[in-house]
């Protein structure tokens, strides 16, 4: 018998060695039954200024974290008493004192909340966002605590270059976002966001997030755009820090078996240190863990 | 062919894929039944135990299932799942004092304690795990699951040539590593 034909039946023969117990499939699907639905992503859909979803979530994103970066040093005053003015009041100290931002830089969690058609919830992978404002930004995203994706956004010029590893098989990918300015630049997000302060708002609370007191803001931020025609921002702060503890924005999903997505930052740090390459893209030595 | 593969032929992977997603669970089994081999294969080539090989594929099997939607090529799926169940293997292989791996099987416990393959089908097997991810995943469905060339080629939405060259160059790579290994 030939080498090739010796080969071949040594691996048919292991092939037999590999078959599955015969309630294999039955008890994976069992398994599978009890698991939550997984369903595709939303479709990507365009909207009058010609951007995509995921590209209003950067949006979005950019602006949430701006909003954070002003409110973790706008609000550590001894008064005690900023919620407790008009938020017209709110509006007009956030315009001027965004203008003379310190906060350079912000590290925070975030994941996706889905309410499903019939009820049920379902979270999404879990992000590390790194964020240096009105520049660059990583977002690290982790599937049961393993790193599984990076992405990082650095701007070139007028563009805004993503950058994408896939943990798993070292892949990687590069888009380049036109009109940079409307996708990533925080600051001027959130400005739009401050001026709506005056026109919205309810607050919550107490409640306890990271074993902090917080009292809840929301903020609609339907005039922003007509497209978006249900996104609501809520904003909680720890009472004693004065410092943002936790952010939701709630988005209406465009796919027939999902009710809601909210998207949930929480876990803040301030102008972290940093290593030096957190923001050049490369391939991982070492893969991390959520 | 075996099980169900023949049975649902030559519904894509990806076709397969878009059905689960779609909200067709039970299409997952055709998923299941085209790739437990090649899924026992990975976690024996990490466990020596068969049933906790068996366990760790059905556990990667499980997890396949709730990140499908986060697979971007979904004609990888076979090499995806690999990954899963490779890394399913090593945790439980990190926490079983049971479980073996293959080399501190070969180099210190000798064949005695090589669990239900040979030394060399277990030599064979680490072999093939050796292959690059494309190679080996047409290697398994050609041999352990024993589908046709052309069935593997409509399965994964590659075409015969690209299946039939891999095959041919897999082939290769192992008899010539199993020749240097002779000599």
């Amino acid at each position: 018998m030939s080498d090739e034909l010796l080969l071949e039946d040594r691996l048919r023969e292991l092939g037999e060695a590999m078959s599955p117990d015969h309630s294999f499939a039955e008890v994976v699907m069992e398994r599978v039954e009890r698991q939550p639905a997984t369903v595709a992503e939303p479709p990507v859909r365009r909207t009058r200024f010609g951007t995509s979803i995921s590209a209003r979530r950067s949006v979005l994103l950019a602006s949430a974290l701006a909003a954070l970066m002003f409110l973790a040093w706008s609000i550590g005053g001894d008064d005690g008493h900023w919620w407790g003015g008009s938020h017209a009041a709110y509006a007009q100290e956030i315009s001027r004192v965004v203008e003379q931002a310190r906060v350079k830089g912000v590290v925070a969690r975030s994941r996706t909340q889905f309410v499903m058609q019939d009820g049920t919830r379902h979270v999404s992978s879990t992000v590390s966002n790194y964020f240096i404002r009105n520049d660059r930004y990583r977002l690290d995203i982790f599937d049961n605590g393993e790193l599984r994706e990076i992405q990082w956004y650095v701007p070139q010029g007028a563009e805004l270059v993503q950058t994408s590893l896939l943990v798993g098989d070292g892949s990687t990918k590069v888009d380049r976002h036109a009109n940079r300015r409307s996708d990533s630049d925080p600051i001027s997000q959130f400005l739009e966001v401050a001026k709506r302060f005056d026109q919205a708002q309810r607050k919550f609370g107490p409640e306890v997030f990271e074993g902090k007191r917080c009292i809840g803001f929301e903020i609609d931020a339907k005039p922003l755009d007509a497209d978006n025609d249900a996104a609501v921002y809520r904003i909680w702060v720890d009472v004693d820090s004065k410092r943002p503890v936790r952010l939701e924005i709630e988005l209406p999903a465009s796919t027939p078996q999902i009710l809601t997505m909210t998207l949930i930052f929480d876990q803040f740090e301030w102008n972290p240190r940093l290593p030096a390459d957190t923001f050049t893209p490369h391939l991982l030595s070492d893969v991390g863990k959520e | 062919m075996t099980g169900l593969g023949s049975c649902v032929a030559l519904q894509s992977d990806q076709s397969v894929i878009e059905a689960v997603l779609g909200g067709d669970r039970e299409a997952f089994a055709i998923l299941v039944r085209r790739y437990s081999r090649l899924a026992i294969s990975v976690a024996a080539k990490v466990i020596q135990d068969r049933h906790a090989a068996e366990d760790a594929a059905q556990d990667a099997f499980v997890v396949a299932f709730q990140q499908l939607n986060s697979l971007r090529n979904r004609d990888a799926f076979a090499a995806w799942l690999c990954k899963i169940t490779h890394r399913r293997a090593l945790k439980i292989a990190a926490t079983g004092s049971h479980v073996l791996s293959l080399q501190e099987t070969v180099d210190v416990h000798g064949i005695e304690r090589m669990g239900y393959l040979d030394r060399e089908a277990q030599h064979l097997l680490h072999l093939v795990h050796e292959l690059p991810d494309h190679e080996c995943v047409v290697v398994i469905m050609r041999y352990f699951e024993n589908h046709s060339v052309s069935d593997i080629a409509e399965l994964t939405g590659q075409c015969v040539g690209t299946v039939t060259k891999k095959l041919s160059r897999a082939r290769k790579r192992l008899r010539t590593w199993i020749e240097r290994e002779k000599r």
